[in-house]
């Protein structure tokens, strides 16, 4: 029972969605519905220092399904492992389950838990006005959906590995997670694929956090996607009374990745705050916004991003804090630093803060430079060769930042992903054997 | 090892196009101690930072050996490496890496690769040494320089001396913006110091911390040149006069 309103889709691609989604919900196949119509209206993005159509992202064949082998390693060590395919695993801890804490498939959740769903999926997101977000709610899959009860802290993260397969043109996940009243929990999400496919796919992902009064959420999300990925990851929260949401991001593949971070401040007493690691090497394309609203009084926002540049890279970092009126008592900071070590990479980065209230702490800096030669010369005054002072100094350009991610496995694995890059020529790295840490 | 020889032989040097050292000579041997003095801008620094291989300084005459080998077609870690070292004016603050991290880190690169030095012996040697100086070990996991004041980071160059045992060392200036107390305690680190093997160039203005560092030879720059060399004498005589009547023989 698709909805009649919805005039001027493709034939061939409405045939395809009702084939894939034919078990779904009709209240969710008319949303998917909605948001081709949105899909095939919306151009291709225009982004100001992301010229994306250039890229020629529409000659991949995206919506074509293609699963390619998983290979068994990418199961190790995860809660649940996403493919092109859908969910393979969903492993919890036996305290996990007993907490009646909740990892399945979104798309089963949608009539097992449709209401706390229908509360959240496209509700954090509203999917407007961008053809490959649109294109993600009209068409994905896989889905996870997460839900931690009332009051239920978990020690362990909850791991989340996105497997590229290395065939599939296309890979469009989307992650719910609700974490109810005064519960904590770490989400872990890695996207990874075969470090040698240079395969043309198109990533859109979308992750949609409710962190509802008095949560504390934290997700880190490492992406070391393979070198022919073109990658849109949008992740959203809302944040309610004197609730927490954490972002910790580690940025190292894919040739393009435009990441973005929003987070509402809907609850007074919320806080927010994302540390992003970023570095670039080669001709990678780095774009990345963390915005965050503050919408109640006494919230609280930090963006923090460190990032190192180097070859032929690109990045763009662009913050947007906004206090609304009513907000007062809010604090909202920004701080952002690039290493170039290329005269041939280029860093943007466009802080921006807007504000509707008075009483209100606000701050931003955003700065980008070479390493310091008289730096080096000190260290090099000290016995340590070029090289070694140069990754002194890039690794002390990092340090202060790596130091603050969590969990601490994800910091482990960020330093692992640093040095890999450092080492140049070795990037991407082989996963060696069970190595899929998250 | 034989005693080390560090030997200076009509040195010039430009700055930026302009010519700062005109033919300075001067040889210091393992176990003495050489203090240079001179007023402001008479080449004092260009001559540490010269020796060191700092990018900005140019030689165009002259000759610099350490034990016979030529350093000046060194690059600077392999000055460092071959036994020269500099304790800065103004030490670099590097943030992110610790000061044990980045001692470990400069040990090692003067060590075969695959005999890093135990974790304890470095430990054990890095306590000593910050005992010797009165520094507290909690500075052994602070960031390089980062927030250390004037005299933390003048005490943090001795210590740096200590752990890497040079043949040859140029301490640029180290007692300017040091009170007296600090003044002492860095004298302290440098005469601990004092050996057959190791041979010291004491780069400063004031005759102060010669009160506390006797030096063997006392030489007097003056517009790029060392003008006039001698005992312990010089400098007390200096130290009265001031470097007025320098100007007016010269």
């Amino acid at each position: 029972m698709e909805a009649p309103a919805v005039t001027g889709v493709s034939s061939e691609l409405r045939a395809r969605q009702a084939e894939w989604f034919a078990a779904e919900p009709a209240w969710h196949k008319a949303e998917r519905l909605q948001a081709l119509a949105l899909y095939e209206a919306l151009p291709v993005p225009d982004r100001a220092r992301t010229p994306l159509s250039s890229r020629r992202l529409e000659t991949i064949p995206y919506l074509e399904r293609r699963p390619g082998p998983i290979p068994p390693d990418a199961r190790v060590a995860a809660t649940v492992l996403l493919t092109a395919a859908g969910i393979k695993d969903a492993a919890l801890t036996p305290a996990q389950s007993a907490a009646g804490v909740v990892v399945m498939d979104l798309s089963v959740a949608l009539t097992r838990h449709e209401s706390l769903v229908r509360g959240s999926l496209g509700q954090i997101e509203n999917d407007g006005g961008d053809r490959y977000t649109a294109l993600n709610r009209a068409f994905w899959q896989p889905g996870l959906f997460c839900y931690v009860p009332r009051g239920v802290e978990l020690a362990d993260p909850i791991t989340v590995v996105h497997w590229l397969d290395g065939e599939s043109p296309g890979y469009l996940p989307r992650i719910v997670i609700v974490a109810d009243e005064a519960s904590r929990v770490t989400v872990v999400e890695t996207l990874l694929g075969d470090p040698a496919d240079g395969h043309r796919v198109l990533v859109s992902e979308v992750m949609e956090v409710d962190a509802r009064a008095g949560s504390h959420v934290t997700v880190a999300g490492i992406q070391q996607l393979p070198p022919g990925a073109e990658a849109f990851l949008r992740r959203r929260a809302r944040v309610g009374k004197d609730a927490r949401v954490d972002w910790n991001t580690g940025e190292f593949g894919a040739a393009l990745s435009v990441a973005g971070l929003g987070t509402h401040l809907q609850g007074s007493g919320s806080s927010m705050s994302s540390v992003t690691v970023f570095y670039g090497t080669g001709a990678q394309h780095q774009d990345y916004t963390a915005a965050v609203v503050h919408g109640a009084p006494h919230t609280r926002s930090d963006i923090l991003a460190r990032g190192v540049m180097a070859d032929r890279s690109r990045s763009v970092f662009t913050g947007q804090s906004v206090i609304e009126k009513g907000a007062v008592g809010s604090d909202a900071r920004q701080k952002e630093q690039t290493l170039m070590l290329s005269d041939q990479a280029r860093a943007d980065a466009i802080p921006s803060l807007q504000i509707d209230d008075n009483d209100v702490f606000a701050a931003h800096s955003a700065s980008a430079g070479p390493i310091d030669a008289t730096m080096l010369y000190y260290l090099e005054s000290r016995g340590l060769d070029p090289e070694q002072a140069r990754r002194v100094v890039i690794r002390g350009f990092l340090e202060p930042i790596l130091a603050g991610l969590a969990p601490p496995s994800v910091q482990e694995r960020v330093r692992e992903l640093v040095e890999a890059k450092l080492g140049g020529g070795s990037w991407p790295p082989r996963q060696s054997g069970n190595s899929i840490r998250c | 090892m034989a005693a080390p020889e560090l030997v200076i032989d009509n040195l010039h040097v430009s700055v930026d196009g302009t010519p700062v050292l005109k033919g300075l000579s001067l040889t210091v041997r393992g176990g003495e101690v050489h203090a240079v003095m001179g007023p402001n801008g008479t080449g004092k620094s260009t001559l540490a930072q010269t020796l060191m291989g700092h990018p900005r300084y140019v030689v165009t005459g002259g000759r610099v050996t350490l034990d016979g080998q030529d350093v000046l077609a060194l690059k600077t870690h392999q000055r460092s490496r071959l036994g020269l070292f500099l304790a800065m004016q103004y030490p670099y603050e590097v943030s992110g890496v610790t000061t044990a991290n980045f001692l470990r880190t400069a040990l090692n690169s003067r060590r075969p690769e695959t005999e890093p030095i135990r974790l304890k012996d470095f430990r054990d040697e890095l306590d000593r040494a910050m005992d010797v100086l009165h520094i507290d070990h909690s500075f052994a996991n602070r960031y390089l320089n980062e927030g250390f004041s004037g005299g933390e980071k003048k005490r943090n160059e001795i210590l740096q001396m200590m752990l890497l045992q040079p043949r040859i060392a140029i301490l640029d200036e180290i007692d300017s913006g040091l009170d007296i107390d600090a003044v002492r305690i860095v004298s302290e680190g440098v005469e601990a110091m004092r050996a057959p093997e190791l041979g010291m160039l004491l780069i400063t203005h004031y005759q102060r911390i010669l009160n506390y560092v006797t030096p063997d030879i006392v030489h007097i720059m003056f517009d790029g040149r060392v003008v006039r060399s001698g005992g312990p004498e010089l400098a007390a005589e200096l130290e009265q006069r001031g470097y007025e009547w320098i100007r007016e023989e010269v």
